[in-house]
Parts: structure tokens; sequence; C-alpha cells
């Protein structure tokens, strides 16, 4: 299975010129890339569109895939974004929990699901306090164990550790990059130590592609 | 943990008949609680908001709605419900007035004759008194029982000057020779009434029962409300209006203090629909907090949450907290009125429940429209960031 976007052009509203300009972009299930570029490059637009959450103005992104209608990128797709994008007074177990009970589980379920996987990211003993009362780092790797057990074929991370310091950064990503296996991972990051862990990298230049790696 | 991992990299192989979203209805209705529950200080202070605001207004309708029915009750008293039939030239049959009360919408009928200084007391050559007889629908006026053939019914002035009470004897004599029927034989006092009801000239008054026959002076008619102006235009056919003596209908107090009817009063009333006004306020209120909480349905859909399973999640936040805010407001509105004032609990549990059904409605519907609304997901991710 492969997300692929193809010769697409993103416009936002209010802005003179496209964000995004004949953007081709592949990625496979148990692929590892990293998007790189400046702030305001496109970074962000072309993982939203990856995800489905941002239709291109031009051109296509679709999942290529062998199941007849392919199935929609939202629905193949699941999302780390920063810390903040949690549910600040739920439990850890709650809000990785609500990730599984996309997959139809009952709530049981899902939270038996969700303590496996916060064991995965050594957070077996916090699973019950309120986010809020986590640390940035434990937070993210909350964020980690809610993309896993969701169990979606892609994972998109965008600036994973944009708001850790380096030694928690070191934690975190070696959380995310064990837990890819087999889905595909596109991250968009600054930090040039999150791209070296990528097996392939892209960069982004004034909202074109550019395959650096 | 790598030990961990690389277990969970065997269970975690992704299977294609899986892709579609699978989230239930019922995760929805559980997250919405969830929100709702756990969320504990914003929803308290939104259900504390509603219900302070569905409670001022609800107490405001029942407050409002006292001061009228006390407003009726004074009104009633006074005779508003009385309409007044006479000929301008001539009598009424007493007959025909007597009829009426088996009109819809006619209380009482009662034909009634005025005789001014018509007897004395007897030893007592100086004490006229107004004579007024009337047909025995005039007790339904008073919610009187029958007095009997003795029995003659007070004013309580007239009472208060003679130091009357019922059970007093009385006798009288005709006041001048004009003056027929005077009635004869000592006399008890049955009751003692407001009489004023039934006008000034009748406040110093004794009443006497007369039979439905011959004529009368004047047609009392006590009406239901809603009746009130189909009675008050079919009362001259009934009573045998013709061009020679045509029939006049009034109100007894449309030259008196009362002149506003106070059931008109109360379909006007400003605070009728209160109910739709706190209904409107709250369901705005909870757009506004669904707008600033854009980000959190952001993150749902960003989970894989379906659109649907977004909207139920919000409804049933939506649902939760009118639901819990409305019914405090009511049962907090019903007690304050109840406590601090003399209105009855049945009234204001009748009123606020009415109010309280309509502002629910009305903010369960605004509620399932907000719930519609879908934020721009990655703008209001990064919003939140």
């Amino acid at each position: 299975m492969q997300l692929v976007a193809d010769d697409i052009d993103v416009r936002y509203r209010g802005l003179p010129s496209p964000v995004l300009r004949g953007a081709n972009f592949v990625v496979s299930t148990g692929e590892s890339v990293a998007i790189l570029g400046p702030s305001g490059s496109g970074k962000s637009t072309l993982l939203s569109v990856l995800g489905g959450l941002v239709r291109p103005s031009r051109g296509t992104a679709q999942v290529r895939a062998n199941s007849t209608p392919p199935p929609r990128l939202a629905d193949v797709t699941t999302w780390i974004l920063q810390t903040t994008n949690v549910f600040p007074e739920r439990s850890a177990l709650d809000n990785v929990a609500v990730a599984a009970l996309t997959r139809g589980i009952s709530r049981a379920e899902a939270r038996a699901d969700a303590t496996e996987h916060l064991a995965l990211v050594g957070l077996s003993t916090r699973r019950h306090d309120a986010v809020r009362n986590l640390s940035g780092g434990e937070v993210q790797r909350v964020v980690i164990a809610r993309a896993m057990v969701s169990r979606r074929p892609f994972i998109l991370a965008d600036e994973p550790t944009g708001q850790l310091d380096q030694s928690t950064s070191q934690v975190v990503l070696d959380a995310l990059f064990a837990s890819v296996h087999e889905p595909g991972l596109v991250v968009v990051t600054h930090d040039p130590a999150v791209a070296s862990r990528c097996a392939r990298i892209t960069r982004i230049v004034d909202g074109e592609v550019v395959a650096a790696r | 943990m790598n030990t961990s991992v690389t277990s969970h990299r065997r269970q975690s192989t992704v299977s294609n008949s899986r892709l579609a979203p699978q989230w239930k209805a019922r995760a929805s209705f559980g997250e919405g609680f969830a929100n709702i529950s756990e969320g504990a200080g914003l929803a308290c202070a939104l259900v504390a908001i509603v219900a302070a605001l569905v409670c001022t207004l609800c107490a405001s309708d029942i407050f409002a709605v006292r001061s009228i029915v006390a407003d009726e009750s004074r009104y009633l008293n006074a005779g508003g419900d009385i309409l007044v039939a006479q000929r301008s030239q001539g009598t009424i049959d007493a007959k025909d007035c007597t009829a009426l009360d088996k009109v819809t919408g006619v209380r009482a009928a009662t034909a009634l004759s005025v005789i001014p200084d018509g007897v004395t007391i007897s030893g007592r050559p100086d004490s006229h008194q107004t004579l007024v007889t009337a047909t025995a629908g005039i007790l339904d006026f008073f919610d009187l029982p029958y007095p009997g053939e003795d029995g003659v019914i007070v004013s309580q002035r007239i009472a208060d000057r003679w130091k009357w009470a019922p059970g007093s004897r009385l006798q009288f004599e005709a006041a001048s020779a004009a003056v027929h029927h005077a009635p004869s034989g000592v006399l008890r006092v049955a009751a003692v009434a407001d009489l004023a009801k039934l006008g000034d000239a009748e406040s110093t008054a004794i009443l006497m029962l007369r039979a439905a026959t011959g004529q009368a002076d004047f047609c009392y008619v006590r009406v239901q409300a809603q009746y009130r102006a189909d009675i008050t235009k079919a009362l001259p056919a009934l009573l045998g209006d013709r061009d020679s003596a045509r029939i006049q209908v009034s109100d007894l107090l449309s030259q008196g203090a009362f002149t506003v009817d106070p059931a008109a009063v109360f379909d006007h009333r400003s605070t009728r629909d209160v109910g739709l006004l706190a209904g409107t306020i709250v369901a705005l209120l909870w757009a506004i907090v669904g707008w600033l909480r854009r980000g959190r349905s952001a993150l749902y859909a960003s989970l894989g949450v379906p659109y649907p399973g977004g909207v139920l999640i919000r409804w049933t936040e939506g649902a939760l907290v009118m639901t819990l805010g409305v019914l405090w407001g009511t049962v907090l509105a019903v007690t304050i009125a109840v406590r601090s004032t003399d209105i009855s609990t049945s009234l204001a549990l009748n009123l606020a429940l009415r109010q309280g059904a309509v502002a629910l409605a009305v903010a369960l519907a605004g509620v399932v429209v907000a719930g519609l609304w879908r934020p721009a997901t990655m703008a209001s991710l990064k919003e939140r960031q």
C-alpha cells in the first residue's frame, strides 16, 4: 500500500501564490520518510494532503492499494502532532483508548489494548494519570502510543519532538522508530537528527518537492 | 522495552480489510459523557451558567404571573367576569335571563331588580334600605347555598351597620305605599356577602330570592373569560332584542378601577416567551463553546473518528449540559418562587415546566445545529499548539 501525491498544487484563500506547486510524493508501508524544509515551505501542508485533511487545488492525492475501491486517505493514516493535541484532563489510558475505539472494538478491549501500548512506550505506571500532569516527553509518548494503537498503515508525524529537549527527544524518537515496522512513517521536521533516522529524506523548498536521499 | 516492541510488531500487522472507520455510536456517547464528567470544571461552569439563566428567566415569569393572578383575583372579586344586560326602555323577561345558564361559557345568570329605599327595618322608620330581588342564579355569583324561604343575604356594610350576623332575625316594612310585595313576617340573615360585586348601589343592599317569572330590571351574567366576547355579542338576541327596545350589554366594571382584563394581561405578558429566550441564549452560548473547543473536535477527526461520530460526541456533550442546566434552573426557579412568595407550588411548577421545556427544546435544537459544524481539522489543531 502506498500514499501517493501526484502533481499537486495547494492554494489557500488569501495567499497570492500556492503553498505547494506540482508536488509529487510517494511513501509505502514499512518505509520511513522525513520531510525537511524551512518554515512556511509547505511541509505540514503536504502532510495534511497525505492525511486527507487538505484537498489539493490541482492534482490527486490517494491511496494505492490492491483493494477496490481503494480506502480513503483519512482511513489509512493516523497523526502524531505536538504535545498539545491531547485531551489534557483525561488519563493517558483514555487518550490512547480513543484511538483504539476507531477500530470498532469495545471500550474494555480498547482500554486493554491501550494499556499494552502504553507499556510499550514505558508509561505503564502513569497510565491512570491525567495527561496534564505528565511531562512533555511523557505526553509525546502517549501520542505515539495513540498512533500505534490505531493500527493504521501510515503514521504522519508533524514535528514530533519540536517542543522537547534533546534527551527527551531521544527517548521519544526511540519509542517512535521502534514502533514503526509495518506502518509507513512520514515525519515533518526541522531536526536533522530526526531526519537521519529515516530511510529517505525529502526536501521542500518554496512549495516544490526536492528528493534529497 | 525493545523486547515488548518486537512482540508488538508481530501483533500490529496492518490488515487491509479493517481500514474503513468502524467507530461505533456507543463510543461517541461514551466519549461525550467522559468529556463532560472528566472536564468537571468547565462542565460544571457551563451547567451552572445555563441553570442560572433559566432560573432567572423562569422565576421572572413566575413572579409576573403571580402578580397577574393576584390582580385577577381582585378583578373577579370585584365582579370583573360579570356582564350586565338591560333594555334601553323597559324590562327584561326573567325567564329568558335565567335560561342563559344553559349557554356554553356562562357560569351563572340572574334576573335582578333593585328597589331603592324599598323597605325599612321594622321599628326603625328612618332605616331605609335598598332591596335587591334576584333569581336563584345569584347564589352562583357568590358561591352561596340556598338560603331557605325566610333567608336573606345582606351586604357586609349593612351587617356591620345593624350588627347582624348569619342567624340574626329581622322584619321589614314597606317604606312607602308605592312599594308592593314588601317581605312580610320574620326573616333570617342566611349569609353576609360582598354584594358590592353587583355594583355600587348593591353595596348597601339586602338581597332576597325571587321566582324566575315576570320582569326584571337587569340580567347579570357571569362568564368564563374565553367566551366573554362571544357571549357579549350573543346576549341581545338571547334576551329578545328589538328595535323599539334594544338590549344593551356592558361590563360591570367598565367604568370602574379594573379596566384591564387579567386574561388578556396573562396572554400578553412580557415574560411569556422567556423559555424561548433562555433556550436561544444558551444555544448561542453552546455554539460559542463549540467554536472555542474546535481543536478538540479536530483532534477526534485526526484520530480517525468519522464526521458522524464527532457530531454524535458533540451532541452528547451538549445534551448533557443543556438537560442538566435547564432541569436545575427550572427546579431552582420553582423553589425560589414557592419559598419567597405565596404562589401555589402547582402553578409555579406548571409555569416553570412549560418555560423549561421550551428552553430545553430550543437549546437542544441549538446543540444539534452547532454540532453539525465541521471545523477545519489542521487549522484547528495548529491553533491548539
